[in-house]
């Protein structure tokens, strides 16, 4: 594996409107990729390209090595994402959420548990562990996100607006603490 | 790597894009003076109007600034070191967007 994403000409169009205009780009192992532009010029559609969550229209994209639109499924399993939205289930406890996310990954129960310990420390969320999520603050909502996203270990990390609503005390270990 | 309207505008290290793109530091002059305005013109600095503020782009901008908060400041200027966002308004504008 040359390079961890690899995409060439990458378009997205919805109707007329051209989201993605012919993208290319490499990121190497071990690489932060910054990608920054205004509201509106096709940075989430993107990304959401690469995570294998919309289609493209055209254009050829390998992650990890091999094709996502084919091999996605495998892809999807070493990949971390924290999205633009807070997309956390609200009928779930803070600790719920981390435990039953781990399942979809098929991480193994005492594995699930151990995880979403080290996770909840890592967010400094420990007191927050049985509160629904309905009650927590935006940057906490944004902090077991970024948790979430990390459950599976993922080789790749792939994070949308993740600084959106927290403190500045939560992002300097945002950047760095993993 | 920064896009706009779908496409790529610039890609390449942040230190090397602030370098590339707008210098080292940047002078901030609120509510810039027609006098001030002409000058920075005059003396062929980079340079964006932006009515209430003045943002000169520089190498070194320390004996400039002197020489402007000196003489042609009375809102209040800084002088600070460039940063990605410096960049990231150059090639994108200032407007809002949708």
């Amino acid at each position: 594996m040359k390079y961890v994403i690899d995409a060439r000409d990458l378009r997205k169009n919805y109707g007329e409107r051209k989201a993605v205009d012919g993208i290319s780009f490499v990121v190497q192992k071990g690489e932060t990729f910054g990608l920054l532009g205004p509201n509106g010029a096709g940075k989430t559609t993107t990304i959401r390209m690469i995570y294998g969550f919309s289609p493209m229209t055209s254009g050829n994209l390998m992650v990890f090595g091999s094709d996502i639109t084919k091999e996605w499924r495998s892809i999807k399993n070493r990949i971390g994402v924290c999205q633009q939205e807070n997309s956390l289930d609200p009928d779930l406890s803070v600790e719920q959420n981390l435990e039953v996310f781990a399942r979809y990954f098929d991480i193994p129960k005492r594995e699930a548990r151990s995880r979403t310990e080290r996770l909840l420390s890592f967010v400094s969320m420990e007191h927050r562990r049985d509160d629904k999520v309905t009650s927590l603050s935006g940057g906490l909502m944004r902090r077991l996100v970024i948790a979430r996203a990390l459950i599976n270990e993922p080789d790749l990390l792939i994070l949308d607006e993740p600084t959106t609503g927290l403190d500045p005390q939560s992002r300097p270990d945002c950047a760095t603490g993993w | 790597m920064i896009v706009d309207h779908g496409r790529i505008l610039v890609e390449g290290k942040p230190a090397d894009l602030i370098r590339q793109h707008v210098g080292r530091e940047v002078i901030e002059v609120n509510e810039p003076s027609k006098v001030l305005i002409r000058w920075v013109a005059s003396q062929k600095l980079e340079h964006e109007d932006l009515g209430h503020r003045l943002i000169i782009y520089c190498e070194k901008g320390e004996s400039l600034f002197h020489t402007i908060s000196s003489t042609y400041c009375t809102e209040g200027c800084d002088l600070r070191l460039a940063t990605l966002e410096d960049v990231f308004l150059k090639l994108t504008g200032r407007g809002l967007r949708e």
